[in-house]
């Protein structure tokens, strides 16, 4: 869309839910290598469902998910990610009684054939408190240390596109402001981020674009300083009064 | 000194014990902290290693052992690797208790296999000479063959632990036990590691057959009472972990030696009491994680009610109640008079099928002790008969009485724990109950009561079946046949009740907690309170159908408690179909049916039925009554369904099965 290459991601007219229940309807968008995208909504508003379905933990029950030119929509999440999607999800699902560094171990298996991905060390080197937690359990981590070792497993594991969901959720200000830090350095290894957010503040501060998703649907698209000067779609969507 | 040499020879004695045990709950519960499997079938592959090491042993003699401890496993373990991927793996995304009623059924496949080929009775499997004979040390006789299997066991438990910690497949099984899900999403097939981690815990249960075989005999049992305590400890020490397993192991190994020694009257009770005990305070066992039983967490499939029209539905059930009153009619002209004995059993069963039903089917309860309610309706019946008088009402009425008390104490306790740990909760309870009966005076030990009979009446005014005789035409109906009447009344009494209660605002609250008990919860309602409602109701119920069954039969014996029973009610209510209050009762009969016509070919018949329920399990989990809806897109809606039943007379509630639409 920006550009004349090919996105490394589109999502084409997907509808996805659970059973009987649709969640997203017609839901496409797209994103360029090397982009911070945002997906920001209220809650509810389908944010975690697409990134489900992108990682194939959900299949769409119409419209395809494209990766590298590949159909990837009837794939499972094991082979979405051996393909270099990573999720770090909401909840960053550490394994509560694997050490730190087991858990960068067990993400550490080959990976994407075309990142360059970090090796547990260089993963403990560039995450400064994991390294000195190493030996300790995933549940003795803070909610800050836990969305750290979340985010580091997605690159050991050598992810090309991360999705992020929430990372910033629950976590004081001063940390949050870490982990935005942190998605920064991601970005500029090269790897490609979408973010999944409610905290506008913090899309409009790391994304190159946004997009804004509402019942299901994508209701706005623009760069991050368009989105801030529209006051109708930010008090409409998200809540917030100029 | 020999009081405390006598303390060492247990100590050396439980630990030989306990080290088989934990290479059994190894298995067992790494295999359920990976794949959410409760894997009844552990015990029988633990038997078939001792087996295997028997026939191969057999031809070599001597050191036979030591290939045949290599050779067998190995066996048993590619046994394992089938069971998972042809049994096991299309039941992944179910509710966890799918798995226990699966295995349950390969339990008496394989069991019935093992009496085929090897025959019933003991067997010594020959240790080889070097293994034999006794060593000194420390004024200490020990054999050599004890120190063997503490060594070579405790060899074998720390390679697993090894296995578990040092390698990667190691960190995927335990990341796997954790967080499916997340593994998956790293990009690592879990699913490819699924048959591997049976297949090794096959191979571990075997190890364990072969030395314990050569410590003790080898029997078709021994898988049987193993798996019991093996159990017991998987839950004390907290499923999923292997910590746990080792702990447990060795603690009930040696609990158990040293209460044979000291105090033996506690030997078969205190792992359960234990059990409970640690439940009560750590629902999740000693080394249990807080994490939630993943996402294994589906629905049961209770009956969706069929093709059938209510009007309909309601008509043949008259037809059938109407078409079951005639049957001793018939009985001794038409047919022998047995078939009105064995339609007693029936009915009496699909009151105690119903009686599960009303909590599993309902309420989500799996309830795996549900022959304890059964038992002590029995018990209290005989006990009543015996010493209090022989009103059969008033048997009856304790009986409801005592069931349903216990019924309310047990649930107390057990339901604040769920799924897997309740089921196995109540299964401790049943056993507790099984080994008190041996030991009790009043209840006649290994025994049991027997040679009772009972009168119709109150305070020594009555009369008893057999003085009455009604005649319908030429037919008089007396004794067995007039009791029959009784056991049909208090079925379709208690199908109407428990229907009823099902229809108000009751039923609607346990449906609710089926269906998701968090919600009903958020709606509102104290869901504990209504499930031990629920669960005293059963257990009265089946208490009843207990009671029944002695009145009638004038005896009880312990083995109505043994967990087999338990099993096989499960058995029925799957089989009918769960959630369908009606559904049971017809499982009672094509249970029964399929016995009777089965041992004219063979003793072995438990084969037959243990692959017709691994069957249905995995094919039709919603069970007969699912059946003309299943069957309905390829029948065109009409004519009767096609499916041949072996019954020796068709019994008049498969009616409804097989009716039209």
């Amino acid at each position: 869309m920006n550009g004349t290459t090919d996105p490394l991601l589109s999502v084409d007219s997907v509808d996805a839910g659970y059973g009987e229940t649709t969640v997203l309807q017609d839901l496409s968008l797209s994103i360029d290598e090397g982009e911070i995208v945002s997906l920001v909504g209220r809650n509810g508003a389908g944010k975690t469902t697409t990134l489900r379905t992108i990682m194939g933990i959900l299949e769409p029950t119409s419209g395809r998910v494209v990766y590298r030119g590949d159909d990837v929509s009837g794939l499972d999440a094991t082979r979405t990610a051996a393909r270099g999607i990573a999720l770090v999800p909401e909840e960053r699902r550490i394994f509560p009684e694997l050490t730190v560094r087991e858990n960068l171990e067990l993400a550490d298996h080959g990976g994407a054939p075309e990142a360059d991905s970090l090796s547990v060390a260089e993963a403990l080197e560039m995450f400064e408190n994991l390294r000195e937690r190493a030996g300790n359990a995933g549940s003795s981590l803070s909610g800050g240390e836990q969305q750290m070792l979340a985010i580091a497993r997605a690159l050991v594991g050598g992810a090309d596109l991360v999705l992020l969901d929430e990372p910033t959720e629950g976590l004081a200000p001063y940390i949050v402001q870490d982990v935005m830090d942190i998605v920064e350095r991601l970005n500029d290894r090269g790897i490609t981020v979408l973010l999944v957010e409610q905290n506008v503040h913090v899309c409009l501060e790391l994304a190159d674009r946004n997009y804004v998703i509402n019942q299901g649907e994508i209701v706005y698209e623009g760069t991050s300083a368009e989105l801030e000067a529209n006051e109708e779609v930010l008090d409409r969507y998200l809540g917030v009064t100029a | 000194m020999t009081m405390v040499e006598g303390l060492l020879q247990a100590l050396v004695d439980g630990l030989t014990i306990g080290i088989v045990y934990v290479l059994l709950a190894a298995g067992l519960s790494v295999i359920f902290g990976v794949m959410n499997v409760i894997n009844f079938a552990h015990g029988e592959l633990f038997a078939l290693g001792a087996y295997f090491a028997l026939a191969l042993v057999g031809p070599f003699g001597g050191y036979g052992f030591f290939a045949a401890l290599l050779v067998a496993p190995l066996l048993v373990g590619l046994i394992g690797v089938g069971i998972e991927r042809y049994t096991v793996q299309p039941l992944y995304g179910r509710n966890p208790l799918y798995h226990i009623l699966l295995t349950f059924g390969l339990v008496l496949v394989i069991n019935d296999l093992i009496y085929l080929v090897w025959g019933p009775g003991n067997v010594s499997l020959a240790v080889p000479a070097v293994l034999s004979g006794t060593v000194t040390a420390f004024g200490l006789n020990a054999s050599v063959y004890n120190l063997f299997i503490i060594a070579f066991g405790a060899a074998m438990a720390l390679a697993v632990w090894a296995l578990l910690e040092y390698t990667k497949y190691g960190l995927i099984v335990r990341a796997g036990s954790q967080d499916r899900q997340m593994v998956r999403n790293l990009g690592i097939d879990i699913d490819r590691y699924y048959s591997l981690v049976f297949g090794v815990g096959a191979a571990l249960a075997a190890v364990a057959g072969i030395i314990l075989g050569g410590y003790q005999t080898v029997s078709p049992e021994m898988g049987m009472s193993v798996i019991i305590p093996a159990f017991v400890i998987v839950v004390l020490g907290g499923l999923g972990s292997f910590k746990g397993a080792v702990v447990g192991g060795l603690a009930v190994g040696i609990i158990q030696t040293l209460l044979r020694t000291y105090a033996p009257i506690l030997e078969g009770m205190v792992i359960f009491l234990l059990m409970i005990a640690v439940l009560l305070v750590r629902p999740h066992g000693l080394f249990g994680s807080e994490a939630p039983e993943g996402e294994g967490g589906g629905d049961l499939l209770t009956g969706s009610g069929g093709v059938l029209e209510a009007e309909t539905r309601r008509r043949l059930g008259l037809a059938a109640v109407g078409l079951l009153a005639l049957v001793p009619l018939g009985a001794g002209t038409l047919y022998s008079t047995y078939a009105v004995t064995l339609m007693v059993e029936i009915l009496i069963w699909g009151l105690f099928a119903l009686s599960l039903d009303f909590v599993m089917g309902y309420t989500g309860l799996v309830s795996l002790g549900h022959a304890l309610f059964y038992a002590l309706g029995a018990y209290a019946v005989a006990i009543s008969l015996a010493h209090v008088g022989g009103s059969a009402f008033v048997a009856i009425g304790l009986a409801i009485l005592l069931s349903a008390a216990i019924a309310w104490f047990v649930g107390y306790l057990s339901i604040r724990v769920s799924g897997v740990y309740f089921a196995m909760i109540t299964l401790a309870f049943a056993e507790l109950f099984y080994n008190l009966l041996f030991r009790l005076e009043i209840t006649g030990g290994s025994e049991g009561l027997f040679g009772l009979s009972a009168y119709y009446g109150l305070a020594g005014v009555g009369i008893s079946l057999e003085e009455i005789a009604i005649f319908v035409g030429p037919v008089a109906l007396t004794g067995q046949s007039l009791f029959y009447y009784i056991a049909l009344a208090t079925l379709v009494g208690a199908f109407l009740l428990t229907r009823r209660m099902l229809e108000s605002p009751f039923g609607a609250v346990l449906k609710s907690i089926r269906e998701n008990e968090q919600r009903a919860t958020f709606v509102g309602y104290e869901t504990t309170v209504y499930k031990r409602r629920a669960f005293v109701i059963s257990g009265a119920l089946a208490g009843l159908a207990g009671g029944l069954f002695t009145l009638n039969a004038g005896y009880a014996t312990p083995s109505f408690a043994y967990w087999l029973h338990s099993g096989e009610v499960i058995v029925m209510v799957i089989l009918g179909g769960m959630g369908t209050l009606y559904g049971p009762i017809i499982g009672s009969g094509v249970f029964f049916g399929l016995e009777e016509v089965l041992t004219e070919f063979t003793e072995r018949w438990r084969l037959v039925l243990g692959t017709v329920f691994v069957l249905f399990v995995i094919f039709l989990p919603q069970g007969l009554v699912s059946l003309p809806a299943q069957l309905e897109p390829y029948l065109g809606g009409s004519g009767p369904g096609p499916e041949p039943e072996p019954e020796p007379e068709p019994t008049p509630e498969d009616s409804s099965v097989r009716g039209d639409d």
